[in-house]
């Protein structure tokens, strides 16, 4: 969850808080995008008797801009709503869910696919199935053959998802919000303690996907393929939006209450961390309503970012050059911003014009790479991160060396980064690179669409840790 | 001034929209309305709207034609700040702006707040 819980308001609204945004070229289908969205963070597998879902009074959507003014020239909708076939039960099920049409399956979730462009609204699909939560082998001898049947081919095209899959996103949340700790360098930390490695937090939870397919040629301006990498129709922005009805009147015994009035943007999520680490608490729940192309009034929280401020305070002596780095951080700018313009990295560019706006920037004419690394653009691999983002991405360690400095140099030659902004990282050793050497994290991802693995179940995953421990009695 | 595409001019057009079944205020006590509503009154700063006596006279009449289409379901009207008389009337997935000083002034009457 790369934007999980990150705003004091949406931490309460779990089912209406987007978690991560995916876009990446598909490897096994490169003339198609894959999109995910993932909402209802750090589902603990065994999460019964009511089991996650989507909020059928959440308004889902996928904003893609392909005109260069970071609006929302293509938006996909998904709008859900729950059947519950005994109502007299408490069971999540009665009997074994061999199929998605199980009678034996009490509370069934089922959602509607709108395509919004300039030529209208297109009801792409209705009525079509999420698969349950894994709630475990009594219940779901075989889950995988009911997630597959969940996959949606539209006749436009599209290919379409929706329910729970494994989390996907790794990060150590334990180290890095006690104080910036990042376990490996904690004997540098002005709080020391002993190094060990980096603890994955997310390890063994879920989280409900929204994922998209999409044909290239459905998300470019024109209709067309771009011509090549240069080409700026290659360039695409997305970001995701939850909304809810603007007014909600509780209900009380039997009045079941209402929710009336537009619907209203309670959640946005595009490249990754942004409302986590540098939106400010106080601005948090504000920016969640806003529309991208608006941000450039946060601007002075890429320019000078806070963290960055405080990596050389924790550690000090450990960051010299970051702590003399008083200039607007142009890089994070280009990065988050506008996408990084022609000429800057060698063959290289997503650039999607000078509007500020928070959005994952994809340039679709890079094909996926045969040999990719963890660390995108950064580990040499232009199919990776900053350049959308591929659910292996180690983008807290991308993220956090950025913000370090190490990007600097991409607007100021002369700067040199120091070299500990080169080795910090959060969970996976950087020594790793390859999506094989994730080891466990691994586990998390597959390789054809939906592309985020299958779901932890509850009841080989009973709890969070079965050994649980208190560091500071 | 009202920014309604519907002419809301006049307690009498506004209730019958908010009403939405056609019935004569002449049928209606204050108190049975306020029943029958399907939002509640919540604070100073929500309140149901409710069809109320026209300045002008003591027994308001609806229009037998009521504004184009029939509001279903329920209605919340939401005043943030009851000293500007905005009013925003919500139904459905609609959001409609209204300005009343007197209409928030009688709500505040009905809801015995002072005003």
């Amino acid at each position: 969850m790369s934007s999980h819980r990150e705003a004091p308001e949406i931490s309460k609204d779990p089912v209406a808080d987007s978690t991560d945004l995916y876009a990446f070229v598909s490897p096994d289908k490169p003339d198609t995008v894959a999109i995910i969205a993932n909402y209802v963070p750090l589902q603990l597998p065994a999460g019964g008797p009511n089991f996650y879902e989507f909020g059928d009074d959440v308004l889902y959507e996928i904003h893609i801009s392909n005109a260069g003014k970071a609006e929302a020239d293509i938006t996909y909708q998904f709008r859900f709503n729950t059947e519950v076939s005994d109502p007299g039960t408490f069971l999540y099920n009665t009997g074994q869910i061999t199929s998605l049409s199980s009678k034996t399956w009490n509370r069934r979730q089922f959602y509607t696919v709108t395509r919004i462009d300039k030529s209208g609204s297109h009801v792409l699909g209705t009525g079509l199935a999420c698969p349950p939560c894994n709630v475990g082998k009594r219940s779901i001898p075989a889950y995988d053959t009911l997630a597959q049947a969940a996959i949606g081919s539209m006749s436009s095209g599209e290919k379409v998802f929706a329910g729970q899959r494994a989390e996907g996103f790794y990060v150590d949340l334990g180290s890095i919000f006690d104080l910036g700790d990042l376990r490996a360098f904690s004997p540098a930390h002005l709080i020391p303690g002993p190094a060990s490695a980096g603890v994955n937090s997310t390890a063994g939870l879920n989280v409900h996907s929204i994922a998209l397919q999409i044909p290239i040629t459905r998300l470019t301006h024109d209709g067309t393929m771009p011509s090549g990498v240069t080409d700026p129709a290659a360039s695409i922005g997305f970001w995701t939006s939850a909304s809810r009805q603007k007014a909600k009147v509780s209900g009380h015994a039997s009045d079941k209450g209402s929710k009336v009035g537009p619907y209203v943007q309670v959640s946005r999520l595009g490249n990754p961390l942004i409302n986590e680490v540098i939106i400010p608490m106080g601005t948090k729940d504000s920016w969640n309503t806003q529309s991208p192309n608006g941000d450039n009034k946060f601007l002075s929280y890429y320019e000078h970012p806070g963290l960055a401020a405080l990596l050389p305070v924790l550690y000090k002596g450990v960051f010299p050059n970051l702590a003399g780095l008083t200039a607007a951080r142009a890089d994070l700018v280009a990065i988050l911003l506008t996408g990084i313009p022609a000429g800057i990295v060698p063959g290289f560019q997503n650039f999607t014009g000078p509007t500020h706006a928070d959005m994952l920037r994809l340039n679709v004419a890079i094909p996926p790479s045969s040999t990719p690394s963890i660390f995108g653009l950064l580990g040499k691999d232009a199919a990776g991160f900053p350049n959308g983002r591929r659910v292996f991405d180690d983008v807290t360690t991308i993220e956090l060396r950025a913000l370090a400095g190490l990007t600097y140099p991409l607007v100021a030659k002369t700067y040199t980064p120091d070299a500990a902004a080169g080795k910090i990282y959060d969970v996976v050793d950087p020594s790793t690179t390859s999506l094989s050497g994730l080891g466990a994290i691994g586990e998390n991802y597959s390789t054809t669409f939906p592309y985020l693995g299958t779901p932890w179940d509850g009841f080989g995953n009973p709890s969070s840790t079965a050994m649980p421990s208190l560091s500071n009695p | 001034m009202s920014k309604v595409i519907a002419d809301l001019s006049g307690f009498t057009k506004a209730a019958v929209v908010l009403y939405g079944d056609g019935e004569s205020m002449e049928n209606i006590s204050r108190r049975s309305f306020i029943q029958r509503g399907s939002v509640g009154l919540a604070a100073v700063t929500a309140v149901v709207v409710v069809p109320l006596v026209n300045s002008a006279s003591k027994k308001p009449k609806f229009a037998s034609n009521r504004a184009a289409g029939t509001v279903e379901g329920p209605l919340v009207a939401h005043i943030a700040d009851t000293k500007t008389g905005e009013i925003h009337l919500m139904f459905g997935d609609k959001e409609v702006v209204h300005h009343s000083t007197e209409l928030v002034n009688q709500l505040l009457n009905a809801a015995k707040l002072p005003a």
